[in-house]
């Protein structure tokens, strides 16, 4: 006789692994005994996978069941146990994962839990080390020769208990039924109103036993007040939860874990935010100011060493004063280059986002989020879209497809756009170092905090008035538990964010770069000079900015510059940077004149390399000081591992530029730094590259995306105006 | 008669003005987050409460899913309409 043996388990319980070290691999995985195996929750016909694993054991009949179960999340696997157990088939648990479930403190009683599930067999495995697998054959061999189905009380109780009673005595007294079915499973299946069982029924001409069942969950609904079904899988769930509270012990602190007191302050509805806005401050403080010295020393590199000694590789090939070698130089290199010096921010950025993501804490942060657009009458679900705008507002646009309401979709993809992407961040840390030194990394948080508030006040806003709709759908989200980042996710999230940004660099800023070398290449006028020997402001470029630059003197940054900048700034925001490289290298490298040799360059560089990875500690040291630092009347010294004087920490060519062109355009040098942060919150603000603005047409029509260019760019004109002026009368 | 766990948890749902992390449901509940998780997902089985994992669908971007851009977000509940 054929004897078949059965291995049922919620989905990733390490059946199959069990499979293969039980059959030594010889049978492939998912086909066992010509029936495929299926991962299931539970034997209620709610989906295919239950059914067909229902199919297989009540109408295939196997001789025994192997329920495989993982003994670190018993409360999850023990109801379809139970189920197994009600269908009168015999059952061994093999309690899988018993490793995982000691190392989290769970002590389980294979005797309890053998008692309190009807006497059947209960043994430990660990499937992927092969542990366990002989006491598993002997059980099956036992239960093969001696079979045993357990009797568990699953508690159904009061009514429901009557009910079944009433319905199985029924079932009993039909020696075909009684043949086919167990009778307290076909009466639970029936107070269920399970449909398949129903029609099976109904096909074998069992419509008495049907009316009666009809009868049975009406009295049971008059009397409970609740579906039988619900009434039926509730009492299983309670049955487990007894099944556990006798049969498990857990330390103390895993009732309660890590995690869930870690929540419980993360996700407070008032320390929440602050924690948020705490950890985001820390995050920029490390992004800016700890990636400063690479920051610089990349710059000194490509800017100064690559820059001059191109340069004399074009001058031996005889290139050096041709239209090609300025291409290379002032287009490529300069434009290029100028980017390519933030490579070293944006990995300390990746690196600070990926321990943040990696660790769980993103998933809180969108929660605590959450919790603050829905005050202000944001969908629920904008969250995503919102968080997803920090990286690239491409993704978050099409991110907004998760909303089911069109208003909250338009609306959420404009709100999307404030969200500060992770190009424009070169622009603020640039200015930040300029400008602001030490403190640049609050300028960076100062300026990611208020495109969060430009988004919430437009949303409110938006919201209560033209874009009114039904209150956002509850929700509930889970969590996942905390754990180390590992650092070679990290690394990989870090890589791969990273090398976006150089593909970015090497294809549409390279373009750029190189289009924007020939319109400052033309003359704007047959007078102003030849073709590449043309001033930057008189060339075709700077003309055509020149008209546009009045616009932004009321904001204190009304110079050709970086007037150019912000509109070659709409083809992608790192622009930005390569665009003022590029001019400002035009105009300082015309004053080059130290003399050095290729060798005493190579060896500076080098040694700026060195230092520049002493200074990368100090600052990481520093962020612990600085941070507690903060708090009034506390003041704890800093790590100095070098003297101020050494190192690639003084201000880049660019940022020397920078400070100099806008102490011009506002008025004075004190007035400068306020000009600053007027042009960041304008960069911020202002209307998204043509990649996110594409997206918008695509996604809801010329119409909205010609609203969201014309709004983005009155917002941020006229907050870059408020600042400046305000600035003025307040510092100056 | 005192509702069912289950009947709660649907109660909660539709009862709750806006989002709740499962540990809070938990706590509402009086039961532990597993014990909680159980029971929603017997909602989601049965087509009551739906599972939204949320992945945004760029079509028209050449790097999809391995967009660096994208968070892995928590997956979280909410009542199917239909």
């Amino acid at each position: 006789m054929t004897q078949s043996i059965a291995l049922a388990g919620n989905p990733n319980v390490g059946k199959s692994t069990l499979f293969n070290a039980l059959t030594r691999g010889n049978v492939p995985t998912g086909i066992s005994g010509g029936k495929v195996e299926v991962g299931t929750y539970s034997l209620t016909a709610y989906s295919i996978e239950e059914i067909i694993a229902r199919d297989y054991i009540v109408n295939e009949r196997p001789t025994a069941v192997v329920a495989v179960v993982n003994a670190a999340n018993l409360d999850r696997n023990l109801y379809l146990v139970t189920q197994l157990i009600e269908l009168g088939v015999p059952v061994i648990v093999a309690l899988n994962m018993t490793d995982v479930a000691r190392r989290r403190g769970l002590a389980i009683s294979l005797q309890g839990l053998s008692e309190r599930l009807g006497g059947i067999p209960v043994v430990e495995t660990i499937g992927n080390r092969s542990e366990g697998l002989d006491d598993l054959k002997t059980a099956i061999s036992l239960v093969l020769e001696y079979p045993h189905t357990g009797h568990i009380q699953t508690n159904f109780s009061g009514i429901l208990r009557k009910e079944i009673d009433h319905l199985g005595r029924i079932i009993q007294e039909s020696e075909t039924l009684r043949e086919d079915f167990r009778s307290v499973w076909l009466a639970t299946k029936l107070l269920e109103n399970d449909q398949e069982v129903i029609s099976k029924l109904k096909s074998q001409g069992e419509e008495e036993l049907l009316d009666l069942a009809q009868v049975s969950r009406e009295r049971i609904e008059n009397d409970t007040g609740e579906d039988p079904e619900i009434l039926i899988a509730d009492q299983r769930y309670q049955f487990v939860d007894q099944v556990i509270d006798s049969a498990i012990e857990r330390p103390r602190e895993a009732l309660i874990t890590r995690s869930e007191k870690v929540d419980e302050i993360v996700t407070h509805k008032i320390w929440g935010l602050p924690i948020f806005l705490l950890l985001m401050w820390l995050v920029f403080q490390f992004t800016s100011n700890v990636s400063g010295p690479f920051l610089d020393w990349v710059d000194i590199f490509i800017n100064d060493f690559i820059y001059k000694w191109a340069g004399q590789i074009l001058e031996l090939v005889g290139l050096g004063n041709s239209w090609v070698g300025s291409l290379i130089r002032d287009g490529v290199i300069a434009g290029v280059g100028g980017v390519l010096v933030f490579v070293p921010v944006l990995l300390f950025l990746y690196l600070a986002l990926g321990v943040m993501e990696d660790s769980g804490y993103m998933a809180r942060a969108a929660f605590v989020m959450d919790r603050v657009m829905r005050w202000m009458g944001l969908h629920g679900k904008s969250f995503l879209p919102m968080i997803i705008g920090f990286g690239c507002t491409v993704p978050a646009v099409y991110a907004t497809r998760t909303l089911d309401n069109e208003k909250d979709r338009k609306l959420t993809a404009f709100l999307a756009t404030f969200m500060s992407c992770g190009a424009r961040l070169p622009v603020y840390v640039v200015f930040g170092a300029a400008f602001f030194g030490a403190s640049s990394g609050t300028l960076v948080f100062g300026i990611y905090l208020l495109g969060i508030i430009v988004a919430l006040i437009t949303g409110f806003v938006m919201k209560n008035t033209i874009y009114k709709s039904r209150p956002p759908a509850p929700f509930v989200m889970e969590l996942p538990p905390y754990r180390i980042p590992r650092p070679r996710d990290i690394w990989n999230q870090m890589w791969e964010r990273t090398q976006g940004f150089l593909i970015k660099s090497g294809t549409v800023i390279l373009g750029v770069s190189m289009a924007l070398w020939l319109l400052m290449a033309v003359p704007a006028h047959q007078d102003t000079g030849l073709f590449d020997e043309v001033e930057p402001g008189d060339s075709l470029f700077g003309r055509i900015s020149s008209l546009v630059a009045p616009a932004f003197a009321p904001a204190g940054f009304g110079s050709w510059q970086t007037t150019g900048s912000l509109m070659t700034g709409l083809l992608a925001k790192e622009v930005i940077i390569s665009t003022m490289s590029q001019i400002y290298a035009v105009e300082s490298h015309q004053s080059d004149a130290v003399e050095t040799s290729f060798s005493q360059d190579l060896f500076a560089v080098s040694a700026d390399f060195g230092r520049a990875a002493f200074l990368t500690i100090q600052e990481a040291v520093n962020i612990l000081p600085r941070t507690v630092n903060l708090l009034p009347l506390v003041d704890i010294g800093e790590l100095s591992l070098l003297p101020e004087s050494t190192g690639p920490e003084g201000a880049t060519r660019l940022e020397s530029s920078l400070q100099r062109s806008f102490a011009e355009s506002a008025g004075s040098s004190a007035a400068g730094p306020i000009a600053a942060v007027a042009f960041n919150v304008f960069v911020l603000l202002y209307i998204p590259c043509v990649s996110a603005v594409s997206a918008m047409r695509q996604e809801f029509g010329p119409r909205w995306m010609w609203a969201q260019i014309i709004y983005t760019l009155l917002i941020a004109w006229t907050a870059a105006v408020v600042i400046f002026q305000t600035g003025k009368i307040i510092f100056l | 008669m005192s509702k069912s766990k289950l009947g709660q948890v649907l109660e909660s749902f539709e009862n709750s003005p806006g989002g709740k992390s499962l540990l809070a449901l938990a706590r509402e509940l009086n039961l532990s987050q597993g014990q909680t998780k159980n029971l929603v997902d017997y909602w989601v089985r049965k087509g009551r409460i739906r599972a939204v994992a949320q992945q945004p669908d760029c079509q028209t971007c050449g790097t999809k899913k391995a967009c660096p851009f994208i968070f892995e977000m928590p997956r979280y509940y909410e009542i199917a309409d239909d």
